[in-house]
């Protein structure tokens, strides 16, 4: 179906890694030209048509370039990378340094791999398995907390883990990290602010931001 | 510690995400000017999680490699490591993409392998192996995304040969260790017929099984795998879980 917005987003009202993208178009001033549907799971709507033909894997987000030939990407942090290098033409998320774009991609796939599948079993074994496993549940809350102390390692030396500003990398961070904070911790067991000051401090900078609290608040 | 080779590559002898490297490396020739450091873990030790490890990687996992041409340059996650390894020394670009929307196409299928491959895949050896108790139904739910997982891939391949660029490239050598791991050992013996289930994922693993790159290096891991008790255990694992799930 055509559409007279250059992007078409394919995403969910809840689903973090869908924010990501939006979070970008915003910061990127695009989002008034991305029509954004939102898909209904318990429809299944993500696993059907129109959507499932664009992203065999059926899963949000998925975007579409209307204005590259209705190019489909999916995979959150690749469409980061995609709408970068096509369309950030201030340069707000440029990395001149050979070696940061590389180390940028690094800290995005510790987000794909490592953060993100990790938190999302969390609120699995919590929200949806079919029995009740406390030992599970532990295992990725236990994990959530690992992978905060490993940015809180890095973050305690330097203020942004890539290219000292803010980037792609801490767009693709962020939503996972405030679901961990919100849900995924049992309430009164984690502080953020005694556990891991400096991602706390991380964390309070990027949801100040115009563009992310403008988008993460919806 | 200065290294006389050009690469350090510290990884580990059965952990599946260092191989890819490793067989990248041999594709590019790079296999000789590695240092390989296999680093140990167990009930005494964990040299992944200490130092020199964790300095260079605060994450404590492999694989990590350090480039010793590029001012000791040291890069983690297996997946970034094949794109920095093709972008600085595949100039013939015979393992990579140019073409502007399959490069993205390839960051989209390494992403996926990242995200929804390898730590889906890596959840059954921790649920047959290492948890606390016996969960037939979280083995179940990552057995199930096994499934999924080599559905989707093909649902691709039964209408192109390839993932990407129409060739070889370096998404094929990230999806194939965890994809032979989990046809291998992970789903419960005689449950699933690939070669029934997924005919085109089948012909692109046996494939992937000829390359002399992965004779060499996957083959070698098997060795690692027969000296270590992985093998003996796993039938146990197996037998474990199902009589648990029959008990409920």
């Amino acid at each position: 179906m055509p559409s007279d917005k250059r992007f078409t987003l394919y995403t969910h009202k809840l689903g973090p890694n869908g924010w990501k993208v939006s979070m970008l178009l915003e910061e990127l001033g695009l989002s008034n030209e991305t029509d954004v549907k939102f898909l209904e799971f318990d429809k299944k709507e993500h696993k059907q048509a129109p959507h499932i033909e664009l992203n065999p894997n059926g899963r949000i987000p998925t975007l579409v370039d209307h204005g590259n030939d209705d190019f489909a990407v999916w995979e959150s942090d690749a469409i980061l990378l995609y709408l970068v290098e096509k369309y950030d033409k201030d340069g707000k998320f440029a990395l001149p340094d050979a070696n940061d774009k590389f180390l940028q991609l690094q800290w995005l796939f510790f987000q794909a791999s490592g953060q993100g599948p990790y938190f999302g079993q969390g609120n699995h074994f919590l929200f949806s398995h079919p029995a009740v496993l406390p030992t599970a549940v532990k295992r990725y809350q236990d994990e959530a907390q690992r992978v905060i102390n490993v940015l809180e390692s890095v973050l305690s030396k330097q203020e942004w883990l890539v290219g000292g500003k803010f980037g792609i990398t801490d767009i693709a961070l962020f939503p996972w990290h405030d679901i961990a904070l919100k849900v995924l911790f049992s309430p009164g067991s984690y502080n953020p602010e005694k556990e891991a000051p400096h991602v706390h401090a991380w964390y309070k900078r990027v949801s100040e931001r115009p563009a992310i609290k403008k988008v993460w608040d919806e | 510690m200065l290294s006389r080779k050009q690469f350090t590559l510290y990884t580990h002898k059965t952990g599946v995400n260092g191989w890819k490297v490793a067989l990248l490396l041999e594709e590019l020739g790079l296999y000789g000017k590695t240092e390989l450091k296999y680093l140990e873990v167990d009930d005494n030790k964990n040299e992944v999680k200490a130092s020199p490890h964790i300095d260079l990687n605060p994450n404590g996992r492999i694989p990590t490699l350090v480039d010793h041409s590029n001012n000791d340059f040291v890069i983690w996650e297996s997946c970034a490591i094949l794109l920095y390894l093709v972008e600085k020394y595949d100039k013939g670009g015979g393992f990579t993409v140019s073409d502007h929307n399959e490069k993205y196409k390839q960051l989209q299928w390494l992403f996926f392998q990242a995200s929804g491959q390898g730590p889906y895949f890596g959840q059954i050896s921790h649920f047959l192996f290492a948890h606390p108790v016996i969960v037939p139904t979280a083995v179940q739910r990552y057995q199930d995304e096994i499934k999924r997982v080599i559905g989707v891939l093909e649902c691709v391949m039964s209408e192109q040969e390839w993932l990407v660029a129409g060739k070889f490239t370096i998404v094929d050598i990230a999806l194939f260790p965890w994809h032979d791991a989990a046809i291998q050992y992970y789903l419960p013996p005689g449950t699933y017929d690939l070669a029934k289930e997924a005919p085109h994922v089948n012909a692109w693993y046996k494939m992937m099984l000829e390359r002399p790159s992965v004779k060499r290096g996957w083959g070698q891991r098997d060795v690692f795998l027969q000296e270590s008790p992985f093998k003996e255990g796993l039938a146990a694992a197996h037998q474990r879980v199902a009589e648990a799930a029959h008990e409920k």
